[in-house]
C-alpha cells in the first residue's frame, strides 16, 4: 500500500512541487493544507503517514502547528521545511519532535531520501 | 531564589558524585589496578570540580582539583595504592564536610591542611598546576564512541548533526557528545559530531542506520568497544529522579490511551449515550489506577545505593579494628520506596557496625541479604561470629529489673532478644563484654517501627547473629487494617498488625490493675485504644475485638471498638506543622471523602509513657 | 485599597486579608484527628489533601459551641490550614487611610489591628501569631 502524506505549505507553488515528486515515487497525497489550523485538523481527520510541515506560514506557525499535532500524537512523523536562511527555526523544529527537515530549494531525491528515512525508522 | 535552587541542585549532585566515588574505591580496593575504575573515579574529581567551581566554591575545587592531579597519577600508573586508597576516603568525608558548610551557609573549612597530609608514595607531583584538558571523549571509558563527519556540501550541517544525535539516542543512552545537544542548539556548527554511546545494538547495525544518510563523509567507531557497563552513580538525588525509559514508554501508552479515553467520552456524551459513557468512566477509572500504579514506580530506588555505605563502613572499621572482615550482599537490586531507604540508612549502617565491632572477633562475614515476600521487603544483616548468649540476657534482664524471676524463667528467646531494643538495657561496653550486641539498637528499632516496620532478632551462642526488618514496600501505598474508635474510623499499616481476634470477655484476666489474655500459650497486656487516645470509656463489649501487635518490643492486644477491615490506602503527610505530630504518621481519604488517619502506635506509646 | 473576608467568632468580628484566604468551604464534615491537640477540631478533605481544621472559638477563649458550618481554608507557605468560625460576612474594601487606627497595639491575643468600619470595630487576625501557636502546639506533640 502507498504511503500516505499530507502536504502542509501556504505556497501553491511549493505544495504542487512536493506533491509532482510524492506521487511520481508512488506516494498518495491525501491532503494538503494552507495553515497550521488546517493541518492540525486535516491531521486528526486521515491520519497521514507522514507529514511535510512548512516552517514559516502566516497566522500558526509551522512549529506551533506541530507540536499541536504531537501532543495528541507523539509518534507523528513530521518533516519540516525551510529555507536555507532559518537554521534557528529548523533547530526549534527538532528540538519540539520533527523527525528531519529539508531545505528549501528541494531536489527531488533528497526529499525522498529523508522521508523514506523517516518513514522506515517510525 | 535562583541560586538556592542551584545550590541545592549543586549539593545533590554533589553528593552523588561522592557516593560513587566511595564506591569505586571500594572495587578498587579489591582490584587495584582497575582501570576502568580509575579512570571513574578520575571523572568524579573531574565533575565535582566543575560543579564547585561555576559556584565558586573555592577550598571545594581546590580540593577536587588535588585530587584530580593524583588521580591522573594513579592513571598513569595503572594502579591505586592502598595507602591512597585510605586518604581518598578520608578526602570523601572531607568533601561530605565542605558540602555541609555550603548548605549551612558557612564559610567553607580549609582544605590545605588536609591536602598536606597527601601520602607520598602515590607520586611526587602535589602541585596546584592546571592539568592538561583532558579530552572529554577519549577512546578509554565505557560505550561506544561514534564520530561523525559530514560532506562540505551539506547545507544545514547544524541542524543535520541534531538529527544524528536524536537517531543515535533511539539506540541506547547517548553518555556524553561534542558538541552536546545544546551548543548545537545555540547554533554551534562544528566539523565533526563525537558521540558515547550507551547501546545494547551491535555496532553493524548502528552503522547501517547512518549510511541512510547521504549527507554523511564518514561514520568511524574509535577505540575499543567496551561492554556496556553498569553506570557507577547508582545512588539516589536528593530531588533529581532517575526514570527507565521503559516506564516513561508506559506513561506514554497510558497518556495515548487516556487519550482515545477523552474522544470516547466527548463522543458519547454529544450522542448521550449512556451506556457508552458508563464504560468510558469504567476505562478511565482503570486507566487512572494503572497511571497512579505507574507513578508510584517512580519513587522506587533500589537497595544498591546503600551498599556502598556499608562496604565503606565495614572497611573503615574493620581496618581500625584490626579485624579481618567481608561484607557479602545479596539482593541489592531490591527495590523499595525512596523514602523507606532513607530511613533505612542509619539503621543499617548501626546494625552493621554492631556486627563488626561486637558480632565477629577476629575475622569473618557479615551479609547483607534483602528479598521480597509479597507486598513486604525483609533485610537481613547476618554475622558469622559468636553470637548472643540467651542466659546473659536473662541474667542481665534480672540484674536491670526487666524482669522479675519469674517472667525470666518463663520468657521465650524471641521476647528475651526483643529486650536488646529496650532503651537503656545496655550499654557499649556492657555489650561487648557479656551479649556481644545491642549498641542503640533501641534507636534501630524505633527508626524501623517509624516507618511501619518490624524488627526480629536471632540468635544462639557460637551461630552467629540474624537481625531481620520487615518493611513495606511502599510508604505511599500500602495495605492498612481499619478499626473503629470513638466513632471514628483510623487504621494502621498491616505490617505492623500481627493478628487481629475477638475474645470472649470471660478471657480476659486480671493481674493487679492490668488486663491480660492468653493468647497462644502466651500472657498479653490488654490495652484500650480509646485510653491511650484519651476518648471516653466504651460500653463493655462482646465478644472484644483485639489487634495483636507488637509496641516498644512489646506483644499487646489493642483493644478496639470495632474491626472493620483491610484495605489499600494511598498515605498522605498531614502538611507542616501537623506533620510532627506524634501518634498520627499520615492520613489518606477514602472513595467516599472519609478521612482516615494513620495511627502511630509506638509513638502514641512513648508519647504516654514519657 | 485592600480586601478583607470579615469573620464572626464569638461576639467578636475579625477579618483576614482575601489575598491569604484560598477558599470558604461549607456543610464540610470535620474528621477527628487522633493525637491532634484539643484546638485542632479535625481535618476536611479538600481537593484531594488533608487539612486540619482549627476551632477558632476554643483558641480565642470564647465559649465554644459546634464549629460553624463555614470554614476558612488558607493557603500560605506554611501549608494548608482551615478555620472553624461561626459567620462568614460579604467581603470588604478598605482605604488605606482607615487601617491603622490603633496606635497602641493591643494587649489581647491574636490582634493585629482594630479598624472602624462605618462604625463597626473589626479586628484584623493575626495570621503569624497563630502560625507560630500550631507550630508550638505541634512541637509540644511531636518530641
Amino acid at each position: 500500500m502507498s504511503k500516505r502524506v499530507l502536504i502542509v505549505d501556504d505556497a501553491l507553488f511549493m505544495r504542487t512541487m512536493l506533491r509532482d515528486i510524492f506521487t511520481t515515487a508512488g506516494w498518495q497525497v491525501i491532503a494538503e493544507a494552507e495553515t497550521g489550523e488546517q493541518a492540525i485538523t486535516a491531521y486528526h481527520e486521515q491520519q497521514p503517514d507522514l507529514v511535510t510541515m512548512d516552517l514559516v506560514m502566516p497566522e500558526m506557525g509551522g512549529i506551533e502547528a506541530l507540536q499541536a499535532i504531537l501532543r495528541d500524537a507523539p509518534d507523528a512523523a513530521i518533516v519540516v521545511c525551510s529555507a536555507l536562511g532559518q537554521k534557528s527555526l529548523i533547530l526549534d523544529a527538532i528540538n519540539s519532535g520533527a523527525k528531519d527537515f529539508i531545505v528549501k530549494p528541494f531536489q527531488s531525491a533528497q526529499v525522498l531520501e529523508v522521508v523514506e528515512r523517516v518513514i522506515s525508522e517510525s | 531564589m535562583e541560586i538556592d535552587k542551584f545550590r541545592d541542585m549543586f549539593l545533590a549532585e554533589a553528593a552523588e558524585h561522592l557516593e560513587s566515588m566511595v564506591d569505586i574505591l571500594m572495587q578498587l580496593d579489591l582490584d587495584p589496578q582497575d582501570q576502568d575504575g580509575i579512570d571513574a573515579l578520575f571523572r568524579e574529581a573531574h565533575s565535582i570540580k566543575g560543579m564547585a567551581a561555576t559556584m565558586e566554591h573555592a577550598e571545594t575545587t581546590k580540593l577536587s582539583h588535588h585530587l584530580e592531579n593524583r588521580l591522573d597519577i594513579c592513571r598513569k600508573l595503572g594502579r591505586i595504592s592502598g595507602v591512597e586508597i585510605d586518604w581518598l576516603l578520608e578526602a570523601t568525608d572531607l568533601f561530605k564536610l565542605l558540602l555541609d558548610d555550603i548548605r549551612n551557609n558557612h564559610e567553607e573549612r580549609c582544605v590545605a591542611s588536609f591536602i598536606a597530609t597527601s601520602p607520598k608514595e602515590t607520586g611526587t607531583s602535589t602541585t596546584l598546576d592546571s592539568p592538561q584538558r583532558k579530552d572529554p571523549l577519549s577512546s578509554e571509558g565505557e560505550g561506544l564512541l561514534v564520530q561523525l563527519q559530514l560532506k562540505a556540501t551539506v547545507a544545514a550541517p547544524g541542524p543535520r548533526f541534531l538529527v544524528l544525535l536524536k537517531t543515535l539516542s533511539k539506540f541506547g543512552t547517548i553518555i556524553e557528545s561534542t558538541p552536546s545537544t545544546d551548543e548545537l542548539l545555540q547554533g554551534n556548527v562544528p566539523d565533526q559530531l563525537f558521540v558515547r554511546l550507551l547501546s545494547d545494538t551491535p555496532q553493524e547495525q548502528i552503522k547501517q542506520q547512518l549510511l541512510r544518510y547521504s549527507e554523511l563523509q564518514e561514520i568511524t567507531f574509535p577505540g575499543k568497544i567496551n561492554k556496556p557497563v553498569k553506570s557507577l552513580s547508582k545512588s539516589p538525588a536528593d530531588k533529581t529522579v532517575r526514570i527507565s525509559t521503559e516506564l516513561l514508554d508506559h506513561f506514554i501508552n497510558l497518556t495515548g490511551e487516556l487519550i482515545t479515553n477523552r474522544y470516547q467520552l466527548q463522543n458519547a456524551l454529544k450522542e448521550k449515550n449512556w451506556q457508552e459513557l458508563d464504560d468510558g468512566v469504567g476505562q478511565l477509572k482503570r486507566l487512572v489506577k494503572n497511571l497512579h500504579h505507574q507513578v508510584l514506580k517512580v519513587r522506587m530506588v533500589s537497595l544498591e545505593g546503600l551498599t556502598g555505605r556499608l562496604s565503606r563502613t565495614v572497611h573503615d572499621l574493620s581496618r581500625s579494628l584490626a579485624k579481618e572482615i567481608q561484607l557479602k550482599v545479596e539482593g541489592a537490586e531490591i527495590e523499595l520506596d525512596r523514602a523507606i531507604v532513607e530511613e533505612l540508612t542509619d539503621p543499617l549502617v548501626h546494625m552493621v557496625r554492631n556486627a563488626v565491632d561486637h558480632g565477629i572477633e577476629s575475622r569473618g562475614t557479615v551479609s547483607i541479604k534483602a528479598w521480597r515476600e509479597r507486598d513486604q521487603i525483609l533485610i537481613q544483616v547476618a554475622d558469622d561470629g559468636r553470637g548472643i548468649d540467651p542466659e546473659k540476657i536473662r541474667q542481665k534482664a534480672l540484674d536491670k529489673g526487666f524482669l522479675n524471676p519469674s517472667q525470666a524463667q518463663t520468657i521465650r528467646d524471641y521476647d528475651l532478644f526483643q529486650l536488646l531494643c529496650r532503651p537503656g538495657f545496655s550499654t557499649a561496653q556492657e555489650v561487648s563484654q557479656t551479649s556481644g550486641r545491642g549498641v542503640g539498637m533501641d534507636v534501630v528499632k524505633t527508626a524501623v517501627e517509624h516507618i511501619g516496620g518490624i524488627l526480629l532478632i536471632d540468635s544462639a551462642p557460637g551461630e552467629g547473629a540474624r537481625i531481620t526488618l520487615k518493611v513495606p514496600l511502599s510508604l505511599a501505598i500500602i495495605r492498612v487494617l481499619i478499626v473503629e474508635c470513638n466513632g471514628a474510623k483510623m487504621a494502621m499499616p498491616i505490617s505492623r498488625v500481627i493478628q487481629t481476634a475477638e475474645i470472649a470477655p470471660e478471657e480476659v484476666q486480671s493481674s493487679g490493675k492490668q488486663l491480660m489474655i492468653n493468647y497462644h500459650d502466651e500472657r498479653l497486656p490488654l490495652i484500650s485504644l480509646r485510653k491511650i487516645l484519651k476518648y471516653s470509656k466504651n460500653v463493655a463489649l462482646d465478644p472484644i475485638p483485639l489487634v495483636i501487635t507488637e509496641v516498644l518490643g512489646r506483644k499487646i492486644g489493642l483493644v478496639v471498638d470495632q474491626l472493620v477491615g483491610q484495605q489499600e490506602v494511598y498515605v498522605q503527610r498531614l502538611p507542616a506543622p501537623f506533620d510532627q505530630i506524634r501518634g498520627c504518621s499520615g492520613g489518606t481519604i477514602l472513595g467516599d471523602g472519609q478521612i482516615i488517619f494513620l495511627l502511630d502506635l509506638q509513638s502514641l506509646f512513648e508519647r504516654r509513657r514519657g | 485599597m485592600k480586601q478583607l473576608l470579615p469573620f464572626k467568632v464569638g461576639y467578636e468580628t475579625y477579618a483576614l486579608p482575601l489575598i491569604e484566604v484560598q477558599e470558604v468551604v461549607e456543610n464540610q464534615i470535620v474528621h477527628p484527628f487522633p493525637g491532634a491537640p484539643a484546638i485542632i477540631a479535625g481535618a476536611i478533605a479538600f481537593h484531594g489533601r488533608i487539612v486540619p481544621v482549627v476551632n477558632l472559638s476554643l483558641l480565642l477563649d470564647f465559649p465554644v459551641g459546634k464549629i460553624g458550618p463555614r470554614l476558612i481554608v488558607l493557603i500560605n507557605k506554611r501549608g494548608p490550614v482551615a478555620l472553624g468560625v461561626d459567620q462568614v460576612r460579604t467581603v470588604i474594601n478598605l482605604e488605606i487611610n482607615q487601617t491603622n487606627q490603633m496606635q497602641n497595639r493591643i494587649e489581647r491575643n491574636y490582634i493585629d489591628d482594630v479598624i472602624n468600619w462605618d462604625g463597626e470595630m473589626i479586628s484584623l487576625f493575626a495570621l503569624d501569631q497563630l502560625q507560630n501557636e500550631l507550630q508550638s502546639l505541634c512541637e509540644q506533640r511531636g518530641n
